[in-house]
């Protein structure tokens, strides 16, 4: 019985899913024709003359000549053929193409690496932290982490820069190195290069998640502290170890998944204000050139790769919780 | 020929506060023989939890045991270190805790729950000693009268009779020599209340268990205990058999509680609560701590702390310098 209604529950989860994902691709194209101006009137205004070429393709692309609802149904139609369309900016190229190229992969690893790195920092000390509640390391431990919270991400970053790069020569000042590039004679060279030039902006991005998701497990794991079932486990004379990771981890982690689930997003959306500072050509940099040349393709698609992610690991994250959690039937 | 399980002799706990020091538990001497029941009844605050959390060495940090000795079985269980301490308990004693409904943990299911304590204190770690400790919660589920088939179900999908009865079952698993059982029926209605103390009666004397049953509900003890003691305001006043301590209670404290209650079969009358509130532990008045509430207060009282005497039978204590005389 327990497991139809897990079924009944993921399925219910992913048809929500599903539904939310079409608002989303509905929402994103609404978004861009109620905003004011047009799309083509913005690429012809700024070059101030009117390309014939361009316009050709504008129309072939977006039917702008079209009413709304065929606008609509094409938008679909491309969509589901995986077609974003071709941005302004970097014209003639795809915008799939400058999306899902080392662009994705760059932002993919710096924020993976240094989401995965906060988040495993953020438990350890948190748990340590909550299990020497008051003590020194704990109040030692919450004013750093306060101050990291909410230290400015840039001036962080052109701190690590002024420091690593310009007074101990640790690391290098900025840049992606890219594989297609001529100097590295092997993949290795170039991976050693990439983790290199990785250090500065890991360690920026690390230092400003970890203050927020170390709070937030900290006190979790108090609250945990405190309830009746950690007593009664100590009262049977378990291992401290067992009390603490069977017992006290698994509530601990709830919270924690969501926490992770929101970060999903800016997995993909890049941190534009770090990616900036440290000229990392991610999707944050990439979304920066898109808002400031006004190039909307590519921010509906970029736009529409955020919304879907989001969609995607909150239903995993949905999952992981009626995992975790047996309670959970909504 | 009764043999004594549980000898506490001189047991003072005090809780540290940053300016203060709260005598919650102060020089504390009582027995439970084997196979038997000891009631502990008192007001709220009055040490009965602190006393058992001394027994299980699981008090919270400001709370220190500053003296008395805790002989279970003969072995002085303050002397052991914390390792031992850990391993003896639940195999040793197990305590059944007031919050019968979150006892359990959420996200486990009962059976698990009570699989690992079985396989933590056998040491039996093999996958045969798994399957024997899985067999064994069968069992246990069968002799607190709940469905075998269920043991794979989580806390929340029994009720809150079902959940004491599991509780009970658990703190069986080891087959423990003692069990504390704070308050286990109080957040249960009378009938349900009924049959949880019935099966404890039925377990006591299949398995010979010692029973030290913490309650604010005299008619409970009176259904249930064999000895009762009753305490105020970390002190031990009287001690004794439950109908000697009933029908005879020779402190002034013990008779004024049972009047307070009403009775359903005696005669139709007011109850009769007792004036005054317990008395400030971080600060309790000289000599008796329940002068200032007793009406048979002498001088004597107010000085001098009655030491803790036998009073009709040897087996029946009272620390009173009036033990006996007529409340007017």
């Amino acid at each position: 019985m327990d497991k139809l209604s897990l079924k009944g529950y993921i399925s219910r989860r992913a048809f929500d899913s599903g539904f939310l994902l079409i608002i989303t691709v509905i929402f994103n194209f609404v978004l861009f024709r109620i905003m004011p101006g047009n799309p083509a009137l913005a690429v012809l205004g700024r070059t101030g003359q009117v390309r014939p070429e361009f316009r050709q393709v504008l129309q072939e692309r977006y039917g702008t000549n079209l009413p709304i609802f065929d606008q609509f149904i094409i938008y679909i139609q491309r969509l589901l053929e995986g077609d974003l369309g071709v941005s302004f900016y970097y014209y003639p190229t795809e915008v799939s193409e400058l999306i899902f190229g080392h662009r994705l992969l760059n932002t993919i690893l710096l924020m993976g690496i240094s989401i995965l790195l906060s988040f495993v920092l953020a438990i350890i000390f948190g748990t340590i932290a909550a299990s020497k509640f008051k003590s020194k390391t704990d109040l030692v431990s919450i004013f750093v982490t306060l101050t990291s919270y909410s230290t400015p991400v840039f001036w962080l970053g052109m701190l690590i820069i002024f420091y690593f790069f310009g007074q101990f020569h640790l690391i290098p000042l900025s840049g992606s190195p890219r594989i297609e590039d001529p100097k590295y004679a092997d993949i290795f060279a170039w991976a050693i290069d990439y983790g290199y030039h990785l250090i500065g902006p890991v360690t920026t991005l690390t230092i400003s998640f970890v203050g927020a998701w170390f709070l937030i497990a900290r006190d979790q794991m108090l609250g945990i502290f405190l309830e009746d079932y950690i007593t009664t486990a100590r009262a049977k004379g378990l291992k401290e170890r067992r009390v603490l990771f069977t017992h006290a981890r698994k509530n601990a982690m709830l919270p924690m998944i969501s926490v992770l689930a929101m970060a999903m997003t800016y997995l993909v959306s890049g941190a534009t204000l770090t990616e900036t500072v440290f000229s990392w050509d991610g999707l944050g940099l990439l979304t920066f050139d898109a808002v400031t040349y006004s190039d909307y393709p590519l921010l509906q698609g970029l736009f529409l790769l955020v919304a879907a992610v989001a969609i995607v690991s909150s239903f995993i994250a949905d999952i992981i919780y009626a995992y975790l959690d047996p309670r959970i039937r909504y | 020929m009764i043999m004594v399980l549980l000898e506490v002799k001189n047991l003072s706990t005090h809780f540290f506060l940053k300016e203060s020091r709260v005598r919650a538990v102060d020089d504390v001497c009582f027995t439970i023989d084997q196979g038997k029941t000891l009631g502990v009844a008192g007001e709220s605050g009055c040490g009965k939890t602190t006393t058992a959390l001394s027994i299980m060495r699981m008090l919270p940090p400001a709370g220190k045991i500053v003296n008395g000795e805790i002989f279970l079985d003969g072995v002085d269980l303050l002397k052991k270190s914390k390792e031992e301490m850990r391993k003896a308990k639940w195999k040793e004693l197990s305590y059944v805790f007031q919050y019968a409904m979150n006892a359990f943990n959420p996200v486990m299911t009962v059976g698990e729950q009570i699989a690992e304590v079985i396989i933590e204190k056998e040491n039996s770690k093999s996958k045969s000693g798994k399957k024997e400790a899985w067999k064994k919660v069968k069992e246990s589920f069968e002799i607190v009268g709940l469905d075998p088939d269920r043991i794979k179900n989580y806390p929340h999908e029994f009720s809150g009779g079902m959940k004491q009865r599991a509780i009970i079952a658990m703190a069986m698993a080891c087959d423990p020599k003692l069990l504390i059982a704070d308050e286990p029926v109080t957040a249960l209605d009378v009938i349900v209340e009924k049959k949880i103390l019935k099966l404890l009666n039925e377990i006591q004397s299949n398995y010979n268990l010692g029973i030290m049953f913490i309650t604010h509900d005299l008619s409970v003890i009176a259904e249930s205990c064999d000895d009762v003691a009753i305490m105020y305001a970390g002190k031990m006043v009287e001690v004794g058999d439950a109908s000697t301590v009933f029908h005879k209670g020779a402190h002034p404290y013990t008779r004024m509680l049972i009047r307070s209650f009403p009775s359903i079969l005696g005669e139709c009358k007011r109850i009769e609560p007792i004036s005054g509130i317990p008395p400030d532990l971080a600060n309790p008045p000289p000599g008796c701590r329940f002068h200032p509430r007793c009406p048979l207060a002498t001088k004597e009282c107010r000085k001098d702390i009655p030491p803790f005497e036998p009073f009709s039978t040897s087996r029946h204590h009272v620390a009173c310098f009036h033990a006996g005389e007529t409340i007017l």
